[in-house]
Order: structure tokens, then C-alpha cells, then sequence
């Protein structure tokens, strides 16, 4: 026998058929805990901070003082929002990647309400103002995302560069108002004292976090419901799933990505109307935090379920403000906040590779062994054609 | 028959085998290919053939077994490997570059700088279109090409590498039979160049005319190889099917048959602007299963589409006659204006026969007329469905069943569990906007027992169940809102042959119950032996429509392939 | 008032350095998307660059610099000069490319071969990237000293090639005076043009874009192609990094460069996914972006901020545009942004 082909590769690849749902969450929490250790490695060799206390320093970032704990709860609900948000656009499959630029809308006329009204409408009515700010935000979200919707349904416009672009037309137009607003000087920014001193949404409790969490609490009662229970929540799964099959059954696909999109949208606006009406008071290009693209991934992690969209947001939120303490704790030798950026990027990479191991199976191909098993040797002359002529005769093989 | 005795071995397989996640679509596959012969390699839908030939050509890798090429022992770990083996497949799904030149696609991915070189390559082509018959136009985009062209495309493109050995998956699935004389003439003159050449199909009549042995396979397992001289059709479909094939469908005899769908004029021109649908016009009848027979291709999806709805562009009409004579009116689908409107036009009566007016009556008085079901209709109900969405001719009360080809893509979600897509059909019953899971549920629990679902339970996703099992969730599923047309595409396609019996057995008693039943099948003996009329089409026209209790094979395969005369009066 | 011709030079100036950016960027996400990998990671890969690039030239003006020193403010033409310039050359080049194709490997790894969703990769890449570059680059110039080197290796890198400047007059003084890199984007733009869709290797990129499972069968190595195309578009994306560091005389942080990248991705839809429509449309892009501050009088202030929003707002009419239109040759590659698995059923 010549063996001279013998290159079997060490491994191929194939499709899982099925993997216990306890198995695909340990891989996945083993991989997060990786990410975290290689983070905190990094931070060692560069930098010789001790992985302990970054790890200690981390969970004070969140959890050191109830102000800390109630400044935790606002940023993940934030996140939340906008996670829910996405979370019916990215069902359908439509790449919505105009979180930012959605919210965003909703911060800038918020604020413009909040002018604007404000200066028109005598004291006593900041009621009417802020009831104004929300449905103007949310109408502003909304149609941000429309309008890549309408040229998605219509002439299949791809979404997600379409929405990208539009997150830089909306932060144009915030800084185009700023300008306007805090012209004279040269200065460029809103003094939340000057422009938006009416119509601000009071706190509850005394605290930013608890409008926002019950907020967020309340879409996501909500998203479950449209998800889960409601006949647009199963269309637009339909549609995500199989644009065929959306046809096959007449789901009008068109109004279908409209109105999911809308939605999508007029929540971004709601997290816009937040920011601004309830926290900063004010608007900026950076308004949005970027919580657009963190939300993204958020929900991806979450498999789109809005329930685990809830602990991935809060996890998110938690190693990027543990990961700002850990730069304050160790501000002499950690100039910037970008590690933060890096331990997050690691987390990505860690878990976007580890589906890998959840969806497909590596097979190690054995070599053989026995020498046996390679039976032919020296080309062979093959039995004569008549050869299988008995068989031919003999009846197929019942199989039962 | 061949008097040379000895001849080499050219391919051996030994112990293959290939599984998808539980399916087992190739076990334990050994046997030998000699060179400078036609091999047919015989199997029905799902059998593994395409399987096992994709595992010669580098796409798929064997998870046990080995092969040998001339008598070696090699690895093929991708396509490439197979070429440098001088092994070139033919794919039934073409893999050509549509932006690309047919000359782009021939040198496309060739390594040898001489033969990737254009001009060069051009000669060489040449050269061979000339040796085997061939005729081609190289700078043609590859969108621009019919399908026979595209078939003749991809040979060039393997032989243009030299191969020797040559494998054809269903090549003669799309071919009319000019094409396929054609084809074989150039397999012929293969063979006489010593090249090894596999043919893939399940057609008999083709393996008898052109391979010198034929190999079978059956679920997956190798059954045997004989010679093509010493065997016969009956024998080769034994082997294939596991049993004769006396066709044991039970066919009841049509009763109470009226025209329940009467297609005129349909006629389709899809986004390539191809007319794939030309002046359509047949009648559907209640109480009989009309058959549509033809080469893949031929129209017959665009057609069931077009009547489902799918197809919005179509033209033409399509007249459904809801069967309402003599049966009361409800307000289900009318509103009490159209109602009043059809009242005043005479088109109801009373139980005893006399007309209804309801000229000086108060609503509430015609409304418990109609919902004590006193007003009943004259005649069935005439409607055009042309143009109509799904929706709107689901909104008109029209029961129109569809169990289209593409199960998993179309009739089904692959992702979603069997109660999610029992819903599809039925989500929106129901007020409000919260969904009713629970008699989905009930149904799909109802189909699993009743047709023998095998699944772990309702909340599997389907794509996860095996082929037969999704065609019965999804026919299943069809059947449970007692149609009134129902529309099958290749129900049976990759189905083990009790399934398929299974749905023959229900087409048939969807039949007995009055619907009118539309079958799309590719097999011939089962059209013949299961539908009442054969529908026959050729490249989107209906070639003819013959009675399937007294036509032959030999008729049908004539009208699939003689489109009618273009300008022959009708 | 200033004169027309004052702002139209200035817009010319202050546009080109800018183009050359875009166009690094853009030539090197043609590149990577002709292959069928979405790339939204490319704001990353660029930041990735500008690191290299920034540890190319610290490392050189740390120690070759030292023996072969450059006067900057009048510099002379000798045999060393020229030697320490091309040297420093090569270094910021070849470590900005290592580093953008690292990037790339990244990205191609999670992708390629463990079959990753490609745009949340690339927000990933997007994030990790900003973030490695806003951390190491500190690391690289920790004092005023490093910084005032990477300073004086940007103005270095500056230098056009020799001209008469009396010559040209004052229009060709504005185009001419200009860096050697951005000759060198020009050239790599023609280049990746005539690769692509004039070469063996070009023809079997696009094929393994089109339609990976036609070229799989065609013995094209997907794998490798996807691999090849993407380490070297980010390599090429990497050079705008580093321009982007010469540009500025240094780092501040990842946020503008960012911001590029977006840009960029805009670009590359544009430019219809072709090198030499992206030339013109990097100097268009450019030139909308330093309009505004170029003294075009617009009527209120916040007309330049809108002016600012020019180049998306073009991208997305242009965007639409080739999406009706539909025709096969405006398209984008076929299955861009979606992984290849062989034995797919």
C-alpha cells in the first residue's frame, strides 16, 4: 500500500444537534470568568496591579455605598431600556445599529421642549411640559428609526449601515442646536441652569435611579408580554425567522419591520427623554453614552431573551463602572479609563468566540493503527466484470 | 455486452460513513467503481447519494471510513483535494459565479498560472467543446445562461481540469429531451476516452439507457451493485425501495365531483423577466386529486404559489367556487351590509324554497335570521381570487391549503416548537392582541398521535425532527382546517416509503371528503396510481391534462417534454 | 471676507491629509469586504494602526534617530538624511501594518474560523480597539520627552518629496506639498484596484465573496482568501491609523480617529466598493469635513455643524440610490457580513 497521501487532518468540524441548556451557561460563565482573569493579567504584566485588589476594587465600584449601588441600578436600567429596545428590531433580524442615534433624537427635543416650553409657558406648568418632552421624544426616536425602516421594507436598503449613518446625522443635529442655544461667547455647551430649568421630571424617593428602574421595569413587563404572548411579538419572530414563511402565511413582512421598528425606536426615544429630562438636564453629542452599540451586544449575549437581557445589561454595567474604580483606585499608574474599554472588549471576544464551542463539535480523527486495515495493496486488478453477476440475482436485504 | 474481462479499479469505498447530528445519512458504504465506466449510482430522495458523492469531492469529510483512488488510500479535505485526484463533480444546484464571464468561472480557482492565463484558457476550451460537442458563448455573464447552458458550463469546468473522474448529481433533472440525447452522447464519448463517470439520479429508464452498472443505495446503507444488461427496471426499483413497487395506493372513485377552482389565463413572468407561467388554464374539481406532472422547473411551484397568493405579479384569474348552495349564510365572513346587499340581489332562500326578502324588516330581525341559519344560499359562491394576498383570501372564508416544497424554509419555522407553528395558520383567530397557545397545542398534540409523530415532545423546535416527521407536523397541520382545496408540492419528496403511503392516505381521504386536492408530484408510477387526472406541464404551459385511469407512462413523459405549438390553433 | 481662491486652497490642504486617511481605511475595508467579511470593526483596526505606528516611530527616534538625526526645521538632503527618513519610514509603515493585521486576526479568527456573528464582532473589535489604543499609547509615551520625539516623527513623516515650489505656483504648492504616505495611498488605492479586478487572485477573492460555496467547490481555499483579505485590508487600514498620528502630531485620544472610521465604513458604500471611486470620494469626504472650518461663511454658526453631517447624509442618499437601482455591478459583494461552514445543510 503507498501511504503517500496519508494527511488526515487532526480534527474536523461539525454541526452540534443539541447541547443541555446547563452546559451552554456553564461554557458561557466559564468564558466570562476567563475574559475577567485575562483583563486583570493584562493590568498585572503592564501595569503590576495586584489582580486581587482590581477584582476587590471592582466590586466596590458598584457596591462600595448605597449612593454607588443607587448610581449601579440607574446606568444598567438605562442599558436595559435600550437593550429592550433592540431586543424586537434584532428578533427580526433587522441590524439596528441606530441605538445611539435614536436616543439621542429623544434627548435633543426633550431639551428643545424643555427650552423652548419653558420659556413660553408661564411656572406650574412643567407638567404639561414634560408630557410634551415624552411624546415628542418618543415620536423623535421613532421616526429616526422609520426612516431606514421604510427603505428597509421597500427597496431592502441595507439597515445596518443605514442606521449607522444616522446616528452621526442625529449627533450633527444636537451640535448644530447647541450652538444655537449657546451662541455668544463662543462657548459650546448647555447650562442645564439656563436652558432646561422647567419641565424637569422630579425624582422620586429622592433618587435618579428609582424613575429609571421602575422605568425600565416596565418595559420589560411589557417586552415579555409583546414578545411572548402577543400576536405582532410572533409575527416578527416569523418574519426574522423566514421571510418565506412570513409570505406563506400573509404576514405583511413591509408593515411588520415598520411597526417593530417604530417600536424599537420610540423606546430608544423614551431612554433619550430619561437622560435628559430626569439626569443631566442638558444634551450633548455624547448623550447617548453609547449605549447604542453596548446594548447590542448586550442583548446578543442574552440571546435576545429580554429577561437575561436584564443580568447581562446590569453585568455590563457593572465591570465598566468597577472598571472606572479600579482606574481611580489606581489612578497612578492607570492615566485613562481605557482599560475599561479592554477588559469589555476581552469579555466581548471571549464570549462571541465561545459560541463557537456551544454551536459546533470538534471530531479528533483517529489515525489508524492497524495495519490491517489497509487492505488493498499494489493496485489491484478488479475481479472481472461478470464477477457480481451472482449477486445481481440475489434478492436486496430486507431491512425491517 | 463489454467482452474485455479485467478492468482497474478506480474508486473503492470502504466502510463510509456520514452522520448529520441523529441522521445517519451515510453507514458503512462499501464498494468499487471501475474506470472507463458509467456508474449509476441509484438511490430515492434521501438515500445518501449526493452524500456520499460530496464526500468524493472534498465538501463533506467522512466521520469513519476510507477511500482509495487507484488504489491508494487518500484523504479529501476539501474540494481542492479532489481536483489534484482529478476528481470533478457536477453539482445539481450549480456552483457558478452569476457577476462572473463563463471564462472567469471556467479558470476560476485554478492554480497552473499557464491554465489560468484567459487567452490560453480559451484555446483549451476550444479544444474541448470541439472533442465532446460542446457549444458555448465564453464571454457570456453566467446570469445571461439557460440552465442547459449553466449544465454544460460546469462540465467544461471539470473536464477543463483534466478530471477523469466525473460525477453528474440528477443531471438530467432540468434538461427537455433533446438536451439530456445530447448529454449522454457526450458521456459516451467520455467513456470512450477512458474517464470514469458517476451518474446520480433515481430516474430507471435513463440508468438503463446509459451506465454500464448501477450501485444502490437505500436509507443511507449500500445495497448492491449489478450489471446494467443483466437487470431489469422492476429488479433495480426492488433494490431501491425494499419492496416491489406495486403501487398499492388505494385510489376511491370521485363522487359528487363539481368545479371547485377554475384557473384562466395564468400567466407569470418572474423578477428575470422569464415567462414561468404561460396561459395556464385548467379546473380544479372537488372529490378528486388532480395531479401536475413535469420536469423540475416547469412552472409547477409558480403556479401553487400563484393560486396561494404568493405570487402577486401573476395575471389571470382564479375562480374559486365556495360550496355554499343550499347552506345557511353567517356572518363569519359577511358583514349584515353585504349580506342585505346579496338579499336584495335574490341570492338567498328559506329552508322550504321560497326567496328571502328582507324588504320592511328591522336588523335585529334579518340578524337572528341569519344566525338562526333559516337563510340559506341558492348557488355556491362564485369568487376571484386574483390578486388576492394569503391574507385577504383567508379573510374571504376561501380554505385554501398549501404544503409547499421548501418545508423548512416556507411551511414551516425551523426554529420555532411544534405549537408555534401549528399557530402559523391560526394566531390571528381570536380578539385582541394576546395569543391563544392552547389549542394550538391541542392540535399539535392531535397530529403527533394521529399521524405518528416521532418527537421528544411539542416543544422541539421541527427543524430538529427528521424529514418525514416535519412533512407531517406540516401536512398535518394543512389537513386541520378541512380545506377545501388543498395543494401538496413533492409531498413526498426524501420520505422512507411508509411515510410516503401515509400522505398518499391522506391525500386520498381529503379527496373522499370532498376537497379538491392538487398534487405536485415526480414520480410518475404515483401520479398514475394515486390521482384521478394528470395536469402536465413543459416549460410553464399545461402540455395537456390526460385521465390518469387510462393514460401511460409513456403518454405523460411525451407531454412533459412537447411544449405546445406556439402558433397551432388550440 | 476672505477670497474664494484663499478658501478653496485651504480646503485643498487641509482635505488631502484627511482623504489619505479615509482612503487607507476605505482601500483596506474594500479590501476585507470584497472577501465577504463585514468589517465593522474598522474604527478598531485604525486605532490599532495609530498604536503601531506610534511605537514604530518612538522606537526608531529612541535609537537609530539618535545616530542619523534629521534638522526639522530646515532639513538637508544628504545620504544620511535620506537613509534616517526612509528608515523611519519603513519602521512606522511596517509596525502599523503588524498592527492592524493583528487586528485583523482578531476579527478574521473569531469569524473565520469559530464562525462568529461578524457585526458583533466587530463592535466588539470596535470597543477592545479604542480602548487598547487609549491604554498602550501612554504606555509608549509616558514623558514629554517620548511625546516631543513622536512629534518630531510626525513632521518628519510630513515632508513631500522634493520640488520646486517657485515652479508650481501657489494651486500645485497645495496639492504637492504634501506627505509621502499620501502618494503611497494613492498608489495602494490604484494597486488594490488592478488586484482586484484584473488578477487571477482578484478574480478568485470576488468569487470567494460572491459566493464562498461556488469557489469552496472551485478549490478556491475560502479559508485563506478570507484570511489573506482581511490581515492585509487591516494592515492597509492600519497605515490610515498611523497617518492619522502623523497628522495630528501625536495622540490625544481614540474619539476622533473613531469617528474616521465610522466615516470610512460610509465611504466604503460610496465608493461602491471600488478603489478608485474612492479616491475621489476620500477627497470629497475630506473636503466636506474641513469645510467648515476652511471660512465658508454660512449664515448662522450652526450651519457648519450641519455642514459637518454633509458626507453621511450623502452616503445615505447613496446608499438608497444603489439599493433601488439594483444592478449587479453597484451591489455589495454576495454574501457579505455571512460566515462560510462547508458542510452547511
Amino acid at each position: 500500500m503507498t501511504e503517500k497521501k496519508e494527511k488526515t487532518p487532526l480534527f474536523h468540524v461539525v454541526k452540534r444537534s443539541n447541547i443541555p441548556l446547563w452546559q451552554s451557561i456553564l461554557i458561557r460563565l466559564g468564558f466570562v470568568v476567563g475574559a475577567v482573569l485575562v483583563g486583570m493579567l493584562v493590568l498585572l504584566i503592564t501595569r503590576g496591579i495586584n489582580p486581587f485588589e482590581a477584582l476587590y476594587e471592582m466590586f466596590r465600584g458598584s457596591f462600595a455605598s448605597p449612593n454607588r449601588f443607587f448610581n449601579f441600578l440607574k446606568d444598567g436600567a438605562l442599558l436595559l431600556i435600550v437593550g429592550l429596545a433592540l431586543v424586537p428590531s434584532f428578533k427580526m433580524k433587522f441590524w439596528n445599529l441606530g441605538g445611539n442615534g435614536q436616543i439621542l433624537m429623544g434627548a435633543l427635543v426633550t431639551v428643545m421642549c424643555m427650552y423652548y416650553l419653558g420659556n413660553i409657558l408661564p411656572a406650574g406648568y412643567d407638567w404639561l411640559i414634560i408630557i410634551c418632552m415624552f411624546i415628542s421624544a418618543v415620536l423623535a426616536g421613532a421616526i429616526w428609526a422609520l426612516i431606514p425602516a421604510l427603505f428597509k421594507a421597500f427597496f431592502n436598503t441595507n439597515e445596518s449601515l443605514f442606521t449607522l449613518m444616522m446616528n452621526y446625522i442625529a449627533v450633527g443635529l444636537v451640535s448644530a442646536f447647541i450652538t444655537v442655544v449657546s451662541s455668544g461667547g463662543g462657548s459650546h455647551f448647555i447650562d442645564p441652569d439656563m436652558i432646561c430649568a422647567h419641565g424637569r421630571i422630579p425624582q422620586l424617593f429622592g433618587k435618579e435611579a428609582t424613575l429609571i428602574v421602575i422605568a425600565s421595569l416596565i418595559i420589560l413587563a411589557f417586552m415579555i408580554y409583546y414578545l411572548r404572548f402577543s400576536k405582532h411579538g410572533y409575527e416578527l419572530s416569523v418574519v426574522g425567522e423566514s421571510e418565506n414563511t412570513a409570505r406563506y402565511v400573509g404576514i405583511n413582512v413591509k408593515k411588520v419591520i415598520i411597526r417593530t421598528i417604530l417600536l424599537s425606536g420610540a423606546i430608544c426615544g423614551i431612554a433619550g427623554f430619561l437622560i435628559s429630562g430626569a439626569i443631566t438636564y442638558s444634551v450633548t453629542e455624547t448623550s447617548a453614552a453609547n449605549m447604542g452599540f453596548t446594548a447590542i451586544i448586550a442583548v446578543w449575549l442574552a440571546k435576545f431573551n429580554p429577561f437575561i437581557t436584564a443580568a447581562t445589561s446590569f453585568f455590563v454595567v457593572f465591570v465598566t463602572t468597577g472598571m472606572g474604580q479600579v482606574q481611580l483606585a489606581f489612578s497612578d499608574v492607570l492615566k485613562n479609563n481605557a482599560s475599561g474599554d479592554i477588559v469589555m472588549g476581552l469579555i466581548y471576544f471571549f464570549i462571541i468566540g465561545c459560541e463557537f464551542f456551544i454551536e459546533y463539535k470538534i471530531i479528533w480523527n483517529k489515525k489508524s493503527k492497524n495495519p490491517l486495515e489497509n487492505v488493498i495493496s499494489e493496485p489491484t486488478e478488479a475481479p472481472a466484470l461478470e464477477a457480481p453477476e451472482p449477486q445481481a440475482e440475489a434478492p436486496a436485504k430486507e431491512e425491517k | 455486452m463489454k467482452k474485455e474481462t479485467q478492468k482497474q479499479i478506480s474508486i473503492r469505498f470502504e466502510n463510509v460513513s456520514k452522520f448529520f447530528g441523529p441522521v445517519k445519512a451515510n453507514e458503512n458504504i462499501s464498494f468499487d467503481i471501475y474506470q472507463g465506466e458509467i456508474l449509476s449510482l441509484l438511490g430515492e430522495n434521501g438515500s445518501g447519494k449526493t452524500t456520499l458523492m460530496n464526500m468524493l469531492s472534498g465538501i463533506y469529510f467522512p466521520d469513519e471510513g476510507k477511500i482509495y483512488i487507484n488504489g491508494e488510500h487518500v484523504t479529501i479535505a476539501s474540494p481542492k483535494d479532489a481536483f489534484d485526484l482529478k476528481i470533478g463533480m457536477v453539482h445539481q444546484h450549480f456552483k457558478l459565479i452569476d457577476v462572473f464571464t463563463c471564462l472567469e468561472n471556467i479558470v476560476l480557482g485554478i492554480e497552473d498560472k499557464e491554465k489560468a492565463n484567459k487567452s490560453k484558457a480559451r484555446k483549451i476550451v476550444k479544444e474541448i467543446c470541439d472533442k465532446y460537442g460542446f457549444e458555448i458563448n465564453l464571454n457570456k455573464k453566467v446570469y445571461d445562461l439557460s440552465v442547459s447552458e449553466k449544465q454544460t458550463l460546469e462540465i467544461i469546468k471539470v473536464l477543463y481540469r483534466e478530471a477523469n473522474i466525473l460525477i453528474l448529481d440528477e443531471p438530467t433533472a432540468v434538461l427537455t429531451p433533446v438536451e439530456i440525447k445530447r448529454l449522454f452522447a457526450v458521456l459516451n464519448n467520455m467513456r470512450k476516452d477512458g474517464k470514469t463517470i458517476i451518474i446520480i439520479t433515481h430516474k430507471l429508464n435513463e440508468v438503463m439507457e446509459i451506465s454500464d452498472r448501477v450501485a444502490i443505495l437505500r436509507k443511507g446503507q449500500y445495497i448492491d451493485t449489478v450489471l446494467t444488461s443483466k437487470t431489469n427496471e422492476s429488479q433495480l426499483t426492488e433494490m431501491m425501495v425494499g419492496k416491489k413497487t406495486v403501487l398499492n395506493i388505494d385510489r376511491s372513485e370521485p363522487k359528487d365531483v363539481e368545479d371547485r377552482l377554475i384557473v384562466n389565463g395564468l400567466t407569470y413572468v418572474n423578477g428575470e423577466g422569464i415567462k414561468v407561467l404561460d396561459d395556464v388554464n385548467f379546473t380544479a374539481k372537488s372529490g378528486e386529486i388532480l395531479g401536475i406532472a413535469g420536469i423540475a422547473g416547469s412552472g409547477q411551484r409558480e403556479l401553487l404559489e400563484a393560486i396561494a397568493g404568493l405570487n402577486p405579479k401573476a395575471k389571470g384569474d382564479i375562480v374559486f367556487f365556495r360550496p355554499k348552495k343550499n347552506l345557511p349564510v353567517s356572518f363569519y365572513h359577511k358583514t349584515y351590509r353585504e349580506v342585505v346587499k346579496l338579499a336584495s340581489e335574490g341570492k338567498f332562500h328559506y329552508d322550504n324554497g321560497s326567496p328571502v326578502s328582507f324588504e320592511g324588516m328591522r336588523p335585529f330581525q334579518i340578524k337572528s335570521l341569519v344566525n338562526n341559519g333559516d337563510v340559506l344560499f341558492n348557488e355556491n359562491e362564485v369568487m376571484n381570487l386574483r390578486e388576492k394576498s394569503p391574507l385577504q383570501i383567508r379573510e374571504l372564508g376561501v380554505r385554501l391549503s398549501f404544503v409547499p416544497e421548501d418545508r423548512l424554509g416556507m411551511g414551516l419555522v425551523g426554529n420555532m416548537d411544534l405549537i408555534d407553528n401549528m399557530m402559523l395558520r391560526s394566531y390571528r383567530k381570536g380578539k385582541g392582541t394576546l395569543l391563544n397557545r392552547k389549542n394550538p397545542e391541542n392540535l399539535a398534540g392531535a397530529i403527533v398521535n394521529e399521524l405518528e409523530v416521532v418527537t421528544p415532545n411539542l416543544h422541539t423546535p421541527v427543524r430538529k425532527l427528521s424529514g418525514g416527521n416535519v412533512q407531517k407536523v406540516l401536512v398535518g397541520r394543512e389537513i386541520a382546517s378541512a380545506p377545501k382545496v388543498l395543494m401538496a408540492a413533492y409531498p413526498v419528496r426524501g420520505l422512507d416509503i411508509n411515510s410516503s403511503y401515509l400522505i398518499y392516505n391522506l391525500l386520498d381521504k381529503q379527496k373522499r371528503e370532498g376537497t379538491a386536492v392538487i398534487f405536485v408530484g415526480e414520480d410518475l408510477d404515483v401520479l398514475l396510481a394515486l390521482c384521478d387526472r394528470i395536469l402536465v406541464m413543459c416549460e410553464g404551459q399545461v402540455s395537456g391534462i390526460v385521465d390518469a385511469r387510462t393514460t401511460t407512462k409513456e403518454e405523460v413523459g411525451l407531454l412533459m417534454t412537447s411544449k405546445k405549438e406556439a402558433e397551432g390553433g388550440k | 471676507m476672505v477670497a474664494f481662491n484663499d478658501i478653496l486652497i485651504n480646503i485643498i490642504q487641509g482635505a488631502i491629509p484627511l482623504a489619505i486617511i479615509f482612503l487607507f481605511g476605505c482601500v483596506g475595508e474594500i479590501l476585507t469586504e470584497k472577501s465577504g467579511n463585514l468589517n465593522l470593526g474598522l474604527p478598531g483596526v485604525m486605532c490599532f494602526g495609530a498604536v503601531g505606528g506610534v511605537l514604530g516611530c518612538v522606537l526608531y527616534m529612541k535609537t537609530i534617530y539618535q545616530l542619523w538625526p534629521i534638522d526639522v526645521s530646515e532639513p538637508v538632503i544628504t545620504f544620511v538624511t535620506v537613509l534616517s527618513y526612509i528608515c523611519l519610514l519603513l519602521f512606522a509603515i511596517i509596525f502599523a501594518c503588524v498592527f492592524g493585521a493583528i487586528s485583523g486576526l482578531i476579527f478574521s479568527f473569531l469569524t473565520t474560523t469559530l464562525k462568529a456573528n461578524q457585526n458583533i464582532t466587530g463592535l466588539a473589535l470596535t470597543t477592545f480597539g479604542g480602548g487598547f489604543a487609549d491604554f498602550v499609547v501612554p504606555l509608549i509615551t509616558p514623558k514629554e520627552e517620548e511625546k516631543a520625539l513622536l512629534a518630531k516623527a510626525a513632521k518628519i513623516l510630513k515632508f513631500s518629496l522634493p520640488y520646486d515650489r517657485t515652479a508650481v505656483g501657489i494651486w500645485g504648492d497645495s496639492f504637492l506639498n504634501q506627505s509621502i504616505l499620501v502618494v503611497i495611498g494613492f498608489a495602494i488605492a490604484i494597486v488594490a484596484f488592478v488586484i482586484i479586478n484584473k488578477t487571477r487572485v482578484g478574480l478568485s477573492l470576488r468569487s470567494v465573496g460572491e459566493n464562498p460555496a461556488t469557489a469552496d467547490a472551485a478549490g478556491i481555499n475560502t479559508n485563506a482568501y478570507r484570511y489573506g483579505a482581511t490581515l492585509i485590508g487591516c494592515a492597509i487600514a492600519g497605515l490610515g491609523g498611523l497617518f492619522y498620528v502623523v497628522k495630528i502630531n501625536g495622540w490625544e485620544n481614540s474619539a476622533t480617529l473613531q469617528g474616521f472610521g465610522w466615516m470610512v465604513l460610509a465611504l466604503v458604500i460610496f465608493a461602491v466598493w471600488n478603489p478608485l471611486i474612492a479616491i475621489v470620494g476620500s477627497l470629497v469626504f475630506g473636503a466636506l469635513w474641513v469645510s467648515p472650518q476652511s471660512g465658508i461663511s454660512t449664515n448662522t454658526a450652526a450651519g457648519k455643524d450641519l455642514l459637518k453631517i454633509t458626507p453621511y447624509v450623502v452616503t445615505v442618499v447613496v446608499l438608497v440610490i444603489t439599493s433601488i437601482v439594483g444592478k449587479k455591478s453597484v451591489l455589495p459583494p454576495g454574501s457579505l457580513g455571512i460566515n462560510y461552514f462547508r458542510e452547511e445543510r
